[in-house]
């Protein structure tokens, strides 16, 4: 059955792929580690990029990544169906995001060593890393000097208007995903979406770049 | 809207520089996630997985436990088959007719001494003879010991020499062995000379 979000009337491929997903969560449930497997490899990109927009860093994302996928697994016999099984494995997702994002033991880390690219002079967030990749010379030509600014401007969002615009930006989650993985409303979701995009055109205009 | 143009007032499309913020936001936000999942990812969750290890001893149990059952199986089958066989086998063969060989009885117990013996040369018996060829299966006892010849030409068999009677002597027994007694005399041993060899095993093979 392919269902269509009203709200963008785009068909969620979430939706689509659940009859079969839940066929492999019933055999991953009966113990049938392949079957599992087998869901790993459908919803990797999701999950790792779910814990991408959550943490910043591609090492700690995979991380996150793994704990999820063997949480996921140890949580199988909860899992009840009343959600897509991606949706409930983006939860979960979420949930090591945030503990990795809270946890004393990073920030020490970080405090340790600063990421290469580090800029002191904004909010001390680690997604400031992933902003500002290091990039090849080639890249940084191309790359023009509004995508600069801009990534470092989204890093330097308030944390809920990040990840709502990280995750619905990403395009592998629905608000819907998105709402479920935040605990939120679908409505707040596209609220803080839309409020991102606000304070980032303000913030551009205040540095020159738009025309108010 | 998302082409970063808008319709003006006359109907025409411009640029929106709000719209055209919005794609570069989008651009921004794609690129800061544009990172593929490190390869393996599935082969490191599984080894992760507790119950891996289990669940594949398990699978493997099932997979002999299925043959198993599927060689039992097989039993009856293979039982059927070898009884099949052996009942069709005889019949399919052509029949050979040909006179069995006579049997000479070995039974009887020899002489000590005496004329020399003439073998009795019997013909199989009947039933035997009736066994031969047609695959029925002669009862044990019935013969007793035989001895083959070719009974073609009707050559005899040559009468055995005389046998010559065995003569055991008694053994006698040895007489039992007295010990004497025994002198202990001490071992002399000559003083060893040894001479000094050559410095270097060259040395040692032009000497010698």
């Amino acid at each position: 059955m392919v269902l269509t979000d009203p709200s963008t009337n785009r068909v969620t491929a979430a939706e689509t792929a659940q009859p079969e997903d839940l066929e492999l969560v019933r055999r991953a449930q009966a113990g049938d580690v392949d079957a599992f497997g087998e869901l790993v490899e459908r919803n990797r990109r999701a999950v790792f990029r779910a814990a991408l927009a959550g943490v910043g860093s591609a090492a700690e994302a995979d991380d996150i990544t793994q704990d999820a996928f063997v949480t996921a697994f140890q949580k199988l016999n909860g899992f009840r169906g009343e959600a897509s099984f991606r949706t409930w494995l983006l939860a979960i997702t979420w949930r090591k995001a945030i503990d990795r994002r809270k946890s004393v033991t990073r920030w020490m880390q970080r405090l340790a060593s600063p990421a290469p690219g580090w800029d002191t002079g904004e909010e001390q967030d680690p997604m400031n890393h992933l902003a500002s990749r290091e990039q090849s010379q080639e890249d940084e030509l191309l790359t023009s000097d509004l995508q600069r600014r801009l990534r470092s401007l989204i890093a330097s969002l308030p944390r809920k208007l990040r990840d709502a615009l990280l995750l619905a930006g990403s395009g592998d989650h629905s608000y819907e995903e998105i709402g479920r993985m935040l605990k939120v409303p679908t409505g707040t979701v596209k609220w803080r979406v839309s409020e991102a995009r606000k304070v980032l055109r303000h913030k551009m205009a205040a540095m020159g770049y738009l025309e108010r | 809207m998302k082409d970063g143009r808008r319709k003006t007032e006359d109907g025409k499309y411009e640029k929106d520089e709000a719209s055209m913020f919005d794609l570069a936001i989008d651009r921004a936000v794609r690129e800061m996630l544009d990172v593929d999942p490190p390869a393996g990812l599935r082969g490191r969750v599984i080894a992760r997985l507790p119950v891996a290890s289990a669940f594949r001893r398990k699978q493997l149990l099932r997979r002999k436990d299925l043959f198993r059952r599927k060689a039992w199986m097989l039993v009856p089958i293979a039982a059927a088959s070898v009884i099949l066989i052996a009942l069709l086998l005889p019949r399919g063969a052509p029949k050979i007719v040909h006179e069995a060989p006579p049997v000479v009885a070995g039974t009887q117990s020899l002489p000590a001494a005496g004329p020399a013996m003439s073998p009795a040369v019997t013909r199989p018996r009947a039933g035997i003879r009736a066994a031969v060829g047609t695959g029925r299966r002669i009862q044990p006892g019935q013969v007793t010991a035989a001895v083959a010849e070719e009974p073609a030409q009707g050559a005899r068999v040559a009468a055995l020499g005389d046998v010559a009677p065995i003569a055991v002597t008694t053994i006698e027994t040895p007489a039992p062995t007295t010990l004497a007694g025994v002198d202990v005399a001490p071992i002399r041993i000559a003083p060893i000379s040894v001479n000094a060899l050559p410095d270097t095993p060259h040395e040692r093979q032009q000497q010698e």
